[in-house]
Parts: C-alpha cells; sequence; structure tokens
C-alpha cells in the first residue's frame, strides 16, 4: 500500500477569523488537485462546519491539510485529508451527535452529520476531559 | 543544550533577579507585571520553566515555543511593541556570559560550548517571538477590514415598499445580528413589504450562515415583510440540501434579476413600468 503524503500545512484555529483562513486554505489546496466546483464548495462547506464547532465547542484547535496518493485499494488515487484537532471537552455520546438536529447549543445541529455527508470518509474521536479529533476526505474522483 | 541548561539552572535565582529589575524599568512590562497577581506570576513562571526544560533538555521544543508564541501574542495585542523584548534578551546574554567566564575561564571549550547553546536557544526564542508578532498584526488588521465591512451594510430602496439588501462576506453570528436589525429598522421606517437579500457575495453558506439568514427572514417576515434570498449559486444550493439546511419556509430565487422579476410581479407591476423590464432595457 503506498500512501505517500506531500507536505501538510498546519493552521490554527481559534475564531471567525481563523475559520475563514482554514476554508479558504482547504479550497485553495483543493483546487490544486482537480476538484469540481461543487466538490471545492463541498469541502469549503465541511470545513467550515468543523472548524465552527471546534471554536464553539472545542476551545479552539487546529486543523492540518494534506494531500494523499493512493488509498490502498486505488493507486494514484489522489485525495485531501482534512483533520481537526481539539483539546476541548470532548463528547460523551458521539453516535448521538453525530444524528441530524442534535445540538448542545443553539445550532441546528447539521454540522457534524453534514460534514459527513459533504465529504467521502468521516471520523469522529473523542474523549471526554481529553478533546476531539475529526478527520475527513475527499477524493477526486 | 543540556549543558546550557544545567549552567542556566545554577544560575537562575541570580539571573532572574535581575531580569526582574530590567523588566521593572520597561514601563509596558510593568505594567502587565502588575496586572497578575504574584500567585499568576509564580504559576506562569513554573510552567515557562517546565517546558523550557523540556525544550533543552529533552529536545521537545514544540510545547515551549507555543507557550512563548501564545505569551508573545498577548502582550502584542496590549500593545508592547517588538523592540521593548530587545533590552531584555541584550541584558540576559550579558549577564550569562559574564557568569560564564568566570566560573570556567580554565575551560573555554565549555565556555564555547554553552554559549553556543545559549544563543541557540534565544535564536530559536527570538525568531517565534517575532512570528507570534507578525501574525497578532495580521489579526488586527483583519479586524479592522471586518469592522469597515460590518459598517456597511446598505439597503436600499428600489421602490415604494421594495428594499434590497446585498450581504457580503462573512456572516458570523454579530454581523447576522447587525443585518437583522438593520433590516428590521429599514422594514419599519420605509414600510416595506418586501425584501429582496442578495446573498452572491457570501462565499460559503454553512448550516449556522443558513440558519442566521432564515432567522433574519423570519423576523422580517413577522414585521408584516416578505424576503426574497437570492444569488445562491448552484455549487452552495448543492451543498446546503447535503447537509439538510435548506432553509425550508424562505423564498429563494436564483440570482438578483429573477428577484426583481418576482418582486414586480407580487407588487403588481406591469410589464412597462416594471423593474426588472427598466433594467433589461438599459444593458440592451
Ligand atoms: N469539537 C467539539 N467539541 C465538543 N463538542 C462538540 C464538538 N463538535 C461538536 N460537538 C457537540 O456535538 C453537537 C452537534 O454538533 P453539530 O452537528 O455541529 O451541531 P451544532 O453545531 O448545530 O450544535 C454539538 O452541539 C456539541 O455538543
Ligand atoms: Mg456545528
Amino acid at each position: 500500500m503506498a500512501v505517500t503524503m506531500a507536505p501538510e500545512s498546519r493552521l490554527p484555529v481559534r475564531d471567525d477569523g481563523e475559520i475563514v483562513g482554514a476554508r479558504r486554505a482547504a479550497r485553495a489546496l483543493a483546487a490544486t488537485l482537480g476538484f469540481s466546483e461543487t466538490d471545492l464548495t463541498m469541502i469549503a462547506t465541511a470545513v467550515s462546519e468543523i472548524a465552527r464547532n471546534m471554536v464553539e465547542y472545542g476551545g479552539g484547535g487546529e486543523m492540518t491539510f494534506a494531500v494523499i496518493d493512493g488509498d490502498g485499494r486505488v493507486p494514484g488515487r489522489r485525495g485531501l485529508r482534512i483533520t481537526a484537532t481539539d483539546h476541548g471537552p470532548g463528547i460523551p455520546d458521539v453516535e448521538r451527535a453525530m444524528q441530524d438536529g442534535y445540538t448542545t447549543g443553539r445550532g441546528l445541529g447539521l454540522g457534524l452529520p453534514g460534514a459527513r455527508r459533504l465529504m467521502d470518509e468521516f471520523r469522529v474521536e473523542s474523549a471526554v476531559g481529553v478533546g476531539t479529533t475529526v478527520s475527513m476526505t475527499k477524493w477526486v474522483v | 543544550m543540556r549543558e546550557y541548561w544545567d549552567f542556566y539552572e545554577k544560575n537562575r535565582d541570580a539571573v532572574d533577579a535581575t531580569l526582574r529589575a530590567v523588566v521593572e524599568k520597561i514601563p509596558a512590562f510593568a505594567q502587565v507585571m502588575r496586572s497578575m497577581s504574584p500567585a499568576q506570576l509564580a504559576e506562569q513562571e513554573k510552567r515557562g520553566l517546565a517546558l523550557q526544560r523540556q525544550a533543552l533538555v529533552e529536545g521537545n521544543w514544540r510545547p515551549y515555543l507555543e507557550d512563548l508564541a501564545a505569551q508573545a501574542e498577548n502582550f502584542a495585542r496590549s500593545g508592547i511593541p517588538f523592540s521593548t523584548w530587545l533590552p531584555l534578551f541584550t541584558s540576559f546574554r550579558v549577564l550569562l556570559r559574564g557568569r560564564l567566564f568566570e566560573a570556567y575561564a580554565a575551560d573555554p571549550a565549555r565556555v564555547a560550548r554553552i554559549l553556543d547553546g545559549m544563543n541557540h536557544y534565544l535564536d530559536r526564542a527570538v525568531g517565534v517571538l517575532g512570528d507570534a508578532y507578525d501574525l497578532a498584526k495580521e489579526r488586527l488588521i483583519g479586524q479592522q477590514q471586518e469592522a469597515i465591512r460590518e459598517l456597511s451594510t446598505p439597503i436600499l430602496q428600489l421602490r415604494e415598499g421594495l428594499l434590497i439588501l446585498p450581504v457580503v462576506g462573512l456572516v458570523d453570528t454579530r454581523r447576522a445580528r447587525q443585518i437583522t436589525e438593520s433590516l428590521l429598522l429599514r422594514i419599519r421606517d420605509r414600510r416595506a413589504e418586501l425584501v429582496i437579500m442578495d446573498i452572491t457575495g457570501v462565499p460559503i453558506v454553512d448550516s449556522k450562515v443558513a440558519n442566521h439568514l432564515a432567522q433574519a427572514c423570519e423576523a422580517a417576515r413577522l414585521m408584516g415583510a416578505q424576503v426574497i434570498v437570492t444569488g445562491i449559486s448552484p455549487e452552495i444550493a448543492q451543498a446546503l440540501v447535503t447537509i439538510g439546511a435548506e432553509m425550508r419556509g424562505v423564498r429563494t430565487l436564483a440570482d438578483l434579476q429573477s428577484g426583481i422579476e418576482e418582486a414586480d410581479r407580487l407588487q403588481g407591476f406591469g410589464r412597462s413600468k416594471s423593474l426588472a423590464h427598466e433594467a433589461a432595457a438599459e444593458t440592451a
């Protein structure tokens, strides 16, 4: 399995301004991979959702953007992997948080499930008192 | 690095005492120090020391540099110029060097190693400090631009009863509130029955933005005005449907032109007098 990663970029996400920065960075990197305009918007929207959660619930965190070459099954397939990590309170019940409409804030409860639908791969790892990591990937078809 | 750290440890009390005296002579720093309680200061010092140890002894620099960067950003935000730091570093360098020559006069090789260690450490610290200042400055500029944009939410009256509200840029909670507020005031002042909210200039509509916009529309509706949202690109529409935030109950149309045509129809304007007709005639 040949998974090689180009140098990744890493951005802090602590406020609204940095949410915009993360969105732009994701879009710019994705554009170099040849994603369609629709995919670019989907990626930027997913990044926006996850970045907002980090700021709103996770006390801020960090996002990394990495180009992936080859996913093991499909050699040469390229994708964008986004990893968001915070050291906030964590999510007690991830399965529940992933349901449409579930929110502990004043949101629509569509951020996590929405981002999952926007991306091809989506994983949430969270531990109460430790923090949350969301990793999501979109492949160039 | 290790040798430098050991030497620093041995001389820390004396060095710190002198540095504190230097800091107190720099008004900007002294003020920050005074704003913290002795317990806070001690806590910060202890943490800084532990992180520094981790960096110098274990070679794990990141936590220390990150902490330093965060502190530097705070200093930058409180308006303490970068140049204020330099006498501090100079005093540190001079002081430690003096003590070093005293202690190991007979062992120049060792003096050289420790000096190298010290310089390496200080260079990294100054570098991170400088970067953090740059970043803080960028952020400040970003915030100012944001503030300017915020002050300019133009709401135009196209004709009796019809308002047009172009929304541009970032729609965060604060801005959404401000947009809603000015919209509602305008609806009242102009007795508007119809508002076209054009979001062509909003690059990304995620669930939160959609929610804010839908709430603004709902508030307008409560004041007796109908809102038509225009300028949702096909890509954004698809993303909104995918996440499930379609803004149900909000009338949406592809572009401003369609919005104006719809307004003509709703307000009962005939083709000849319609704004859509005029606009088309102008561009023809
Ligand atoms: N990074 C995070 N840290 C802690 N809790 C989170 C995080 N992200 C999401 N959550 C929790 O998951 C819930 C659902 O998130 P989401 O689907 O984005 O909806 P919303 O943001 O509208 O609440 C949030 O209300 C919050 O309780
Ligand atoms: Mg959310």
